[in-house]
């Protein structure tokens, strides 16, 4: 076991090296330069070039390479090109907003899906299965912005129950509202772009849950459980369903930490201030240095929890031994 | 596979495979192979444009004109680009022929000098299209020098000529700007110069209803400011805020010590007190400042903060204001409210720029300053510091800024400029009677978004797209203002490259853009088509007799005309019809 995870911690550490220097050259492969949406019109040559160098982009690429390497060595992600704000603090800035909205609807779309999984494929063949099964692959199939429009359209513009995107209602806030207030203004603001993930996401965990669900329904203790008498809600909460959690316990591992990268597209239809946004704005102006750190934040969190999905995986599958 | 399902298959192939071939079938022209007088067959050409998804305008323009050019037998197609991209091929590598791109956004048209000089072909240099004229450098520069206003828009206009006729570019169509606002919550907009979101409309405007102080203006913007520095940021969304607390500035507002008036393109003193004192002979120029205006902290604004500012730009070479103090030798602050500069050389900038320019509070600043000494890189120190508490002397406080969702600012009662008359584009005047108590600025991330917001009433005013126009104009809570943009698209081409060296090529195919069909067919009327490289808004340096190369014309009018100019300069076609 301890060689295994020291094993572990050296694939983590290559990969993620692997990871950083394609993100590097990802976007130096671009064929644009992130300088020319700081010049304006009035910028004489000599300013244009002074802006180039603050950037270190006067540099060659392989020099670039081992400036970047090292400020990663000792945890520095640079400043935003943009902003000149540390990356970092942006990056926790925005992260807290996304795990808000992104994090919780995982939880959520994760319990509702094992709930129904598990129900339809106990009844297997009847008319709930097939309305759930269909049901879910139609919203895991359905594109996201025009499934977050419509409910905009309809919950927020026509019947006025939400308000239309972003975190906050400015109009309260500057009149320094109570505590309660603000946390039933940000639960407004939250139940909208939620629900849509939600319902967008709850198919996929429905869908494994049922098959693992029925996978493990064929297995010979389910049927020696039977024989011995056992009741049906004993069998299937206990016998059947917990043995089918195995595989969906690593998928919601991956989903945690994936979600931290944020829902981009529903940040962006919804107005939320969190990291996905950030990343797709990032991008559009190259502000290469808040991209990289970005994307350099995800892939840890992706790595260590994939880690310890695998960790986790052999106290709860005593099968299981490294 | 059953029968049936193949033959469906077979002829939906079959007719995908026919529209592919005619599609590639070229359409008869009357005009084919241009052969350039030097005998060779014109080499195919790229039309290089943004992306539709950058701006579809430009987009569809290149593609429309690369179809007009191909009715003479120019080999041209029309390429799309990243941004940046393109920005690399044209303005650093020189590396195309012709591109579609657009300028402008300065009062005072100072591009006219340096988008042609032959002094800025170098690399990153601005004059891209390589365009080389020593009689227009030298009638440029002397213009710049020229300080008498009515001899200064005679030679703008002289060198406006020079361009229409050479057409190292042409300019092609400036959109009309659609800003639409709840007539319900404020009234007495001012439509002039940068739209009703500008500084001095926020100043007049009155809330509908008697005076409802407690009231709120708020106004949806797309893109959330990552910094409040003035030294630092560039772009226009984050100006709309940061004129507020500073009195202007030099980008969307130029208003500071002076302003100037709209019609007649003269300076008319803002913090300054009368006019500008200018001896020729010394090039020096005294200015002296009005008594009594306070930072929002309550401290005076005297002499020693504008001293300060232009001392500290000129120290830390911050890019921004590079042109406001490269002119300055020195400044002097003679006493509390009288400055005198000394100028190394004579140039408008310092009427145009220098007086527009921002004004530091010293005791704010000179703690920044003494910071950013101290670092490896004090120019990216300084023009990237996060300044929490913006400082300014303007009409509205820094109050709060909740990232991610909102900016506020809060009226400054003891603005020095509230009740003050000032004139208008229009012919008049507007009082700046201050009935904004708090301004919230509200970040959407789409602009259906934002548009959807402001028919819901959760904003007061912003821009809108030409789609929604029709949805706006049936709905009667809504006013829409058009206002003439400062912006102007145009083709550049490369000047130092066969055919387009000739400027008698340039003029022919000048002849062959239809501008009233982008008005109409592009932007649905909301648009005007531009003859002169400086904006027709811009009415007191435009030239508004600059020739129009056949507005109203037929294309084969057109066509007509280019190939008589292209025969007479010795082109020739391998066919002919």
């Amino acid at each position: 076991m301890g060689k295994y995870i020291i094993g572990r911690i050296v694939q983590i550490i290559i990969t993620f090296f692997i990871v950083i220097s394609i993100i590097f050259l990802m976007f130096r492969v671009m064929p644009s330069d992130p300088s020319s949406f700081l010049l304006t019109p009035s910028m004489t040559a000599e300013a244009k070039q002074t802006i180039r160098k603050q950037f270190g982009l006067d540099e060659p690429i392989a020099v670039q390479y081992v400036i970047y390497l090292k400020n990663f060595i000792h945890g520095d992600f640079g400043n935003s090109f943009y902003s000149g704000r540390p990356v970092m603090s942006i990056i926790m800035e925005k992260m807290l907003n996304t795990i808000f909205l992104s994090t919780t609807a995982v939880i959520l779309s994760y319990l509702i899906g094992i709930f129904i999984g598990k129900a339809i494929a106990w009844k297997r063949g009847s008319k709930a299965e097939k309305f759930f099964v269909i049901l879910g692959l139609w919203f895991y199939t359905t594109f996201t912005p025009w499934l977050g429009i419509m409910f905009l359209w309809i919950f927020a513009f026509k019947l006025k129950w939400f308000p239309l995107g972003g975190m906050i209602t400015p109009e309260k806030w500057i009149f320094d509202p109570s505590l309660f207030e603000k946390i039933c203004d940000l639960g407004h603001h939250l139940i909208l772009p939620l629900i849509t993930y939600v319902v967008l996401w709850f198919g996929s965990y429905l869908l494994l849950m049922r098959n693992s669900m029925l996978e493990t329904l064929k297995e010979d203790y389910i049927l020696t459980a039977r024989a011995k008498g056992l009741k049906e809600k004993v069998i299937k909460n206990r016998h059947a369903a917990r043995n089918a959690m195995l595989p969906i316990v690593t998928a919601f591992a991956i989903s945690i930490s994936f979600s931290i990268a944020g829902a981009v597209l529903i940040e962006t239809i919804f107005s939320w201030p969190g990291i996905g946004r950030t990343i797709v704005e990032a991008t559009l102006r190259q502000d290469y240095p808040l991209v990289q750190g970005a994307f350099a934040v995800i892939t840890m969190v992706v790595l260590l929890a994939n880690f310890a999905a695998d960790i986790a995986y052999s106290y709860l599958d005593p099968r299981i031994t490294y | 596979m059953k029968l049936r399902q193949f033959i469906c298959i077979a002829m939906i192939f079959a007719f995908s495979m026919l529209c592919t071939i005619l599609g590639h079938i070229p359409q008869a022209q009357a005009y084919q192979g241009l052969i350039l007088p030097s005998g060779e067959k014109m080499a195919p050409m790229e039309l290089l444009t943004l992306t539709p998804g950058a701006d579809p305008t430009l987009n569809q323009e290149a593609v429309f004109i690369a179809e007009w050019w191909k009715k003479i037998g120019i080999p041209v197609t029309a390429k799309a680009m990243e941004k940046g991209a393109l920005v690399k091929k044209i303005f650093w590598a020189r590396d195309y022929d012709a591109t579609i791109w657009y300028l402008g956004g300065e009062r005072f048209p100072s591009y006219m000098q340096y988008y042609f000089s032959e002094a800025e072909i170098y690399e990153y240099g601005w004059n891209f299209m390589q365009y080389k004229n020593p009689k227009y450098d030298k009638l440029s520069s002397d213009w710049l020098t020229l300080l008498d206003r009515t001899k200064a828009q005679q030679s703008a206009f002289n060198l406006q000529k020079i361009i229409a006729d050479e057409n190292p570019q042409i300019p092609l169509i400036s959109d009309t700007q659609l800003t639409a606002y709840n007539n319900t919550r404020w009234k007495n907009w001012i439509n002039q110069y940068g739209g009703p979101q500008s500084f001095d409309s926020i100043c007049a405007i009155d809330p509908v209803g008697g005076d409802t102080a407690k009231d709120i203006l708020k106004i949806g913007i797309l893109k959330e400011p990552d910094i409040l520095n003035p030294l630092g940021t560039g772009f226009s969304d984050t100006w709309t805020i940061i004129n507020n607390i500073y009195n202007g500035g030099m980008w969307n507002q130029p208003t500071a010590l002076y302003r100037i008036a709209p019609g007649s393109g003269e300076l008319i003193p803002f913090l300054a007190d009368g006019e500008l004192k200018y001896d020729n002979a010394a090039n020096t120029a005294i200015v002296k400042l009005k008594k009594g205006i306070k930072w929002h902290d309550g401290t005076k604004l005297t002499a020693a903060d504008i001293k300060f500012t232009i001392d500290l730009i000129k120290e830390f070479k911050v890019p921004n204001y590079k042109d406001c103090v490269d002119i300055i030798d020195k400044i002097e602050a003679l006493d509390d409210y009288t400055l005198k500069y000394h100028l190394t050389k004579k140039n408008v900038n310092f009427y145009n720029k220098t007086m527009m320019m921002i004004i530091l509070q010293k005791q704010k600043w000179s703690v920044i300053a003494k910071e950013a000494k101290a670092k490896e890189d004090p120019t990216k120190y300084i023009s990237q510091y996060q300044i929490k508490n913006p400082m300014g002397a303007g009409p509205f406080k820094f109050a709060d800024w909740k990232k991610g969702s909102y900016i506020l600012l809060e009226k400054n009662s003891d603005w020095f400029f509230k009740d003050y008359t000032m004139p208008i584009g229009t012919g008049g005047t507007l009082k700046f009677d201050l009935k904004v108590d708090k301004i919230l600025f509200k970040f959407y991330a789409s602009s259906e978004l934002r548009t959807l917001a402001l028919k819901n009433g959760d904003i007061d005013v912003c821009s809108i797209p030409i789609a929604s126009m029709d949805d706006f104009k049936a709905d009667k809570k809504m006013t829409i203002v058009e206002w003439g943009n400062d912006w102007t698209d145009f083709i550049g081409f490369n000047c130092s490259k066969a055919p387009f060296n000739d400027p008698a090529f340039r003029k022919a195919v000048h002849y062959l853009i239809d501008k009233d069909f982008f008005v109409e067919k592009l932007q649905q009327g909301y648009a005007v088509p531009q003859h002169s490289v400086i904006p027709a808004v811009n009415q007191f340096w435009s030239d508004p007799k600059c020739p129009t190369y056949g507005a109203g014309w037929s294309m084969k009018k057109r066509i007509k005309k280019a190939v008589k100019i292209l025969k007479k300069a010795g082109y020739t076609w391998e066919s002919e019809n």
